[in-house]
């Protein structure tokens, strides 16, 4: 096993509550939600489970309540659910799910392009391969149409809704460390100096004497 | 084409600017070293972020040294010494500059074009003959793209999957990943993501210049633009959309960097991946704005 404490990012003899800390964080960017239909899944999902390890292994040796921040977030560790649907091509269509879970797409292409109905569920299947495949604009597309054909339908609004979710979320991401640039600009400062000066004279004080 | 892969300077410390530099002139450097001075014009930033990604990714600190250059004959700088990532980047970047050149040649008849290939030849070949497959893969990819460009493919994705398919080989460098086996995945898909960015930006930085040359864009074929006016009564809607697709690719870049076992240089590529794309990327997009500032002008 590698060392559990270069794994977590922190250094030998962190206190707990730095251990907590980095370990929240890791699991926050290497959670399954975050790499849903990626390729990338599997490795994310072996990494956690090292995460998982590694903080185990620490808390154990540190104190014996530790575990409890670990199962909270692994109970919420979402599989993917996919529904079987009563259509004519409702088989195919399930191959078709079945194909995207393990992460066939040639295979689940294949079928899909076989079924001529092109309903809801079929731009919405199509809309999933080819995100996986990296062609965003064109899932992103299908995604759309899926949705406004069937707007009722929760599963293909909310894969909708966390791709453009995820653009958001990766520009407000910053895991480099900030604070140089976001501290009051010269002229907020003055402005707060002006106020509490003008308020201190309200009340018959003065905070600045010269003006 | 080139050029767009940077850090964001002001949020750099100075060692970490110092060992960017220090990869860049060590790529320089290379160049020099493997294929004459002259080439050396050809260096880009693209390259130095392979080469400082697969260094960071398969070996241990690198070696870096201390010495004058003719560039800059003031003072002396620091540069990360020659090793089998540095040569792999060199040859890359020749290749590429090559190509760029060629495809440039052949669109717009540009005479920096023209004047470009003689020089970089001999250094094409030499290149050409160290990395084979990449070089046949390349050449292989670019047939694709210009033919979906001379058809007038109208679909983002399609149009720029043979660049993606180009970066997700070149990062696919093995030396760097042989050794560990969880890395190769996300080295490919950091190259693919970053190949289709670099295309659409690319794509969307030059419309208007397209537009008026009457050359292939992507976006006016898909948004039927024949003139400036028709692109700018479109303008908001091919900015959003082309948000979208740049921060979607930058999302899963990212993704794939954080899967990575970075062993040193976390920091500048770290800065890089979140701050100087997505820097670029709203620099770019802020410009698709450009075609008004210059009429008005």
């Amino acid at each position: 096993m590698k060392n559990p404490y270069e794994i977590l990012g922190i250094k030998e003899g962190a206190s707990e509550e730095e251990v907590k800390r980095a370990y929240r964080e890791l699991i926050k960017k290497y959670h399954p939600d975050q790499y849903r239909d990626n390729p990338l899944s599997s490795l994310a999902e072996e990494k956690l489970k090292e995460i998982n390890e590694a903080y185990d292994y620490i808390m154990k040796n540190m104190s014996t309540s530790g575990s409890r921040a670990r199962q909270d977030y692994s109970h919420r560790k979402g599989e993917y659910s996919y529904k079987d649907n009563d259509f004519d091509e409702g088989n195919m269509f399930a191959q078709v799910r079945n194909y995207i879970k393990i992460g066939n797409m040639g295979a689940a292409e294949e079928i899909l392009n076989r079924i001529p109905t092109r309903n809801a569920e079929w731009y919405f299947l199509k809309g999933l391969i080819l995100k996986r495949k990296g062609w965003y604009d064109e899932a992103f597309s299908n995604l759309s149409t899926a949705c406004s054909m069937d707007p009722m339908n929760i599963e293909y609004r909310s894969v909708l809704d966390e791709m453009k979710a995820r653009t958001f979320f990766y520009q407000n991401r910053q895991p480099y460390r900030t604070g140089y640039s976001t501290g009051p600009d010269l002229c907020t400062m003055c402005q707060c100096l002006y106020c509490s000066d003008c308020c201190c004279e309200c009340m018959g004080g003065d905070l600045i004497s010269c003006c | 084409m080139f050029g767009y892969v940077m850090p964001h300077k002001p949020e750099m410390k100075i060692k970490e600017y110092e060992m960017y530099r220090a990869y860049y002139c060590g790529l320089c450097k290379e160049i020099g070293r493997r294929a004459g001075n002259i080439p050396r014009i050809s260096l880009s930033y693209d390259c130095s972020f392979l080469a400082m990604l697969l260094s960071s990714v398969g070996e241990d600190l690198p070696q870096v040294k201390l010495s004058r250059c003719f560039m800059h004959p003031a003072s002396k700088r620091y540069y990360v010494a020659t090793s089998e990532f540095m040569e792999y980047a060199a040859d890359i970047n020749i290749l590429l500059a090559y190509y760029n050149l060629v495809d440039k040649y052949k669109d717009e008849k540009q005479l920096k074009a023209i004047a470009g290939l003689p020089l970089l030849c001999i250094a094409f070949n030499k290149a050409k003959n160290h990395r084979k497959n990449e070089a046949s893969y390349i050449s292989e990819c670019l047939k694709n793209l210009s033919s979906l460009e001379k058809e007038k493919c109208d679909s983002l994705d399609k149009i720029s999957e043979p660049f993606a398919k180009i970066l997700e080989r070149l990062f696919d460098f093995e030396p760097a990943h042989k050794s560990k086996k969880n890395i190769r995945e996300p080295l490919r898909w950091l190259g693919y993501n970053l190949g289709k960015w670099i295309y659409i930006a690319d794509a969307y930085d030059d419309i208007c210049k397209d537009i008026k040359n009457n050359s292939y864009n992507p976006f006016a074929v898909l948004y039927n633009i024949k003139n400036i006016k028709e692109f700018e009564a479109q303008a908001d809607k091919i900015k959003e959309r082309a948000r979208f697709f740049l921060m979607y690719c930058l999302g899963e870049l990212a993704k794939a960097e954080e899967l990575l076992e970075l062993r040193h240089n976390k920091d500048i590529i770290d800065n890089i991946v979140f701050m100087g794309l997505v820097k670029k990327t709203e620099q770019i997009l802020k410009m698709g704005s450009c075609c008004k500032i210059e009429k008005s002008v």
